[in-house]
């Protein structure tokens, strides 16, 4: 908490001054942790800012908004406003805490912080438990563009991906049946919402126990149905790597020379009893994660 | 009929009454207790069933998640079926999202009815929270979609098999309870009330008189303290009764010796009244006899008389003048002295012996019952001094008259008033010491004052004892019973003198004589004396 108010303190100081309505925030509806996400960037960015909520009218018009009030930047929190701000050509666009971004179609106005951790953060940890062949459901749509950033990253840790496509979580079943016939060391869930869903959850888990795979996962929820370890994002990291790259569209830098970025910083959690089970060695993973959790 | 049966009921022992409460009370209890466990094993068991079946129903849910959300009909089917294995299962019903039916196993075809336990469970989407979304964003959703249901018959069957051996058991258990609590009950019954029937046994043996039985409780408690009070109850009733057995002894003794003795009183008294009416008669006869040759003597000194009144003047010629001769040894101026003196003497004599035989007759055969007008006391005490006199002629007894010349006449049986002063002057020569002063006084006074006469006969005997005053007017009340007393002589004379309106007072001191007066008025009696 000191180091955050620190850090709050430390991005105030260095923002550049703000005109008028420099930042129009977009908020899908009223949730505390889009709440939470919007007071970090109106702290951190230290830029004059309006916020609008959707779910608080019948009928949100963002063109309209953005033609009237002119903002330099629209920042879109959550998949709804997301979709909405993806609509505009000209001004550019933040987004945060959105799930479904094909990032291969984006515009060049828009770009934002993936809800993903940086795969060089899980290849550290693949690398470390010995998880040499790991297999990966996604679907292009949604995860395309994270998926080569990874493949990228992998080949130069020398871990092997073994992706398979899936569009709809009807097909995580055969999916998976089709990786058994794949040898993979292990399961790597990702934040895709065609290839993680409710219904197909329990899908995972069982084929996982069914073959001694660990499951590395996104969320802290997933080690209670038997992941293994979970790299989970900072939400302030977040929110930082939202507001430099604010800054540096205020300070002039052109939307189009910006990319969408993945969440560098990670929390590791883990399921000793899960790992003790499939005799993985969990010693030594602090070195690599400071914030290691269990 | 409801009397009666009340009165059986009473007639019944206090032990019987005692377990036949108690083994009601256990029968009721029983009964009570078996009937909510019988209910509440049956609630159970629908608790069991409905609980079994919403296990298998979660479960079947979970198996057909997938085949309902891919709507998979024979997946669906192949699911149902292997849960269908269940016995506790009568039917299974499972519906998409829409209500569409996907399958449909049923056992009977009454699965369905109204009544039928069931059980439905919704099946919907896997928990959203686990959604990437959710769980990125840390947020916990509402429950899935709903994708479908299943139904599920559950079968009662089992239950009613269950129960009927449950009732059975239950019924053997508490029949098996009630017998062995009475059976306790019982016999701690007869160990509390045998104490009980001993008390009774033994009360009733003391009520029935047998006071030698004793109680044998020997317990410290209310019977043993109850047993111990009845038995020093009989003790004492006991004793009591021995008591009143001596008393009544000594008093039928003294009864009896008490009526010897009157016996023998009542025959004295018959013997002395038998004796009196024979000397009555005797002295009526003696009378009569000693009458006849007195009027003889009697006429024979009067004939002596008037021969001598005729012979004296010739003898006294005689005398005159052939000098004095001798007669009968004596000279004639001696002997005609004697004569006359002895036909005096002759004439006095028969005329006493007359009197006398007079007063006796009189006393026997008198009028007793005449009342007269012209009673004189003064008389009346005369005759009865010579009475008196006649019976103690022999004796040294000194009798001293002092009678009122101006006693006025009264009106009263003067033979019944001679009696008063005859037995007056008879009691009080009889109460008179055998040596020294033998006197006894009889007094007459006119009582101005109060209009009446008095006689006092005094004498100066023992006296009589205080203690025996208040009982001399009593019938059969005598100091010389045993010497020939009736004990009636004062009670015949108060009788009498109450008889003629008068009263009788006493006066005795001891060793200084008694004094009995006799007050009559003078004025006539309103009734006649007592006959």
């Amino acid at each position: 908490m000191r180091t955050l108010l620190l850090a709050i303190t430390a991005i105030m100081l260095s923002a550049l001054p703000a005109s008028a309505m420099e930042l129009l925030i977009v908020q899908s509806q009223r949730r505390p942790v889009y709440d939470q996400a919007v007071r970090l960037i109106q702290n951190s960015c230290a830029a004059s800012s309006e916020t609008q909520v959707m779910s608080e009218y019948a009928e949100f018009d963002l063109g309209r908004i953005v033609r009237e009030e002119q903002p330099r930047i629209v920042i879109a929190i959550g998949q709804q406003a997301f979709m909405e701000a993806r609509k505009l050509r000209r001004t550019p666009v933040v987004y945060s805490l959105a799930l479904n971004v094909d990032e291969d179609s984006l515009a060049d106005n828009i770009n934002g912080v993936s809800m993903h951790v940086s795969p060089d953060k899980y290849l550290k940890l693949f690398k470390n438990l010995h998880l040499h062949r790991v297999g990966i459901l996604y679907n292009p749509k949604i995860s395309g563009g994270w998926l080569k950033r990874a493949r990228q990253a992998a080949a130069d840790a020398g871990v092997e991906l073994v992706p398979l496509v899936v569009n709809s979580p009807r097909e995580v079943p055969a999916a998976l049946t089709r990786l058994e016939k794949l040898s993979v060391d292990a399961l790597w869930m990702i934040p895709d919402s065609a290839a993680v869903a409710p219904e197909s959850l329990d899908a995972y888990f069982h084929f996982a126990q069914q073959e001694s795979l660990p499951v590395v996962s996104f969320a802290r929820g997933y080690l209670l149905k038997g992941a293994v370890a979970v790299l989970e994002g900072s939400r302030t990291a977040m929110a930082e790597q939202g507001c430099s790259m604010i800054r540096k569209i205020l300070g002039g830098t052109p939307a189009a020379a910006l990319a969408t970025v993945d969440i560098y910083e990670a929390d590791l959690f883990t399921n000793v009893n899960v790992a003790n089970r499939l005799g993985l060695k969990l010693s030594g993973l602090d070195r690599l994660f400071p914030l290691d959790k269990e | 009929m409801k009397l009666s049966r009340w009165t059986t009921w009473s007639e019944y022992s206090f032990r019987a009454q005692l377990f036949l409460i108690l083994t009601l009370l256990t029968a009721i209890v029983t009964i009570i207790f078996t009937f909510s466990l019988i209910s509440y094993e049956r609630h159970s068991y629908q608790q069991q069933l409905r609980l079994d079946g919403q296990i298998l129903a979660t479960f079947l849910t979970r198996e057909l998640q997938l085949p309902l959300y891919a709507e998979n009909s024979e997946e669906v089917a192949r699911v149902s079926s292997s849960i269908f294995t269940y016995k506790s299962i009568n039917a299974i019903r499972v519906r998409n999202g829409k209500g569409q039916i996907m399958a449909e196993i049923s056992r009977s075809p009454s699965a369905w009815n109204a009544g039928a336990l069931s059980v439905i469970e919704a099946v919907t989407t896997s928990n959203i929270s686990f959604s990437p979304e959710a769980q990125l964003l840390g947020e916990t959703l509402p429950p899935g979609k709903l994708i479908g249901t299943v139904e599920l018959s559950l079968n009662t069957l089992t239950i009613t098999e269950q129960m009927q051996h449950f009732i059975k058991l239950a019924t053997i258990v508490a029949v098996s309870f009630w017998i062995t609590i009475s059976a306790i009950c019982f016999l701690i019954l007869k160990q509390m009330t045998q104490t009980i029937s001993l008390l009774l046994e033994g009360i009733g043996k003391i009520a029935g008189g047998d006071l030698d039985s004793r109680i044998m409780v020997a317990n410290s408690a209310e019977t043993g303290r109850a047993a111990a009070t009845i038995n020093t109850l009989a003790e004492t009733l006991q004793l009591r009764e021995e008591e009143n057995h001596r008393l009544q002894l000594e008093m039928v003794n003294s009864l009896r010796l008490e009526l010897d003795e009157e016996k023998t009183r009542h025959m004295a008294k018959l013997i002395q009244t038998n004796r009196m009416t024979s000397l009555g008669l005797l002295v009526s006869s003696m009378a009569h006899e000693i009458n006849n040759p007195n009027g003889t003597m009697r006429l024979a000194g009067e004939y002596l008389a008037k021969v001598w009144k005729d012979a004296e003047p010739l003898l006294e010629e005689t005398a005159r003048d052939e000098g004095n001769f001798s007669l009968g040894g004596l000279q004639f101026s001696q002997a005609k002295e004697e004569i006359f003196n002895a036909i005096d003497s002759i004439s006095r004599s028969s005329t006493r012996i007359e009197r006398v035989v007079q007063n006796l007759r009189s006393y026997s055969l008198g009028d007793r019952s005449e009342l007269r007008h012209d009673v004189d006391l003064n008389r009346v005490a005369n005759s009865a001094l010579a009475i008196v006199r006649a019976h103690s002629q022999q004796s040294d007894v000194n009798i001293a008259k002092t009678l009122d010349s101006e006693l006025p006449l009264i009106c009263g049986n003067p033979f019944q008033l001679e009696q008063v002063i005859t037995n007056l002057l008879l009691n009080a020569v009889q109460s008179l010491p055998p040596t020294g002063s033998r006197r006894v006084f009889i007094t007459t006074v006119w009582q101005k004052h109060d209009r009446t006469v008095s006689l006092e006969v005094r004498n100066e005997g023992h006296g009589i004892p205080a203690e025996h005053l208040p009982f001399l007017c009593e019938p059969f009340f005598s100091t010389r019973i045993n010497l020939g007393g009736s004990g009636l002589g004062l009670y015949i004379a108060n009788y009498i003198v109450t008889g003629h309106q008068g009263r009788m007072e006493f006066s005795s001191r001891p060793g200084a004589g008694t004094t009995v007066t006799i007050y009559l008025p003078i004025k006539s009696p309103e009734t006649s004396p007592a006959t």
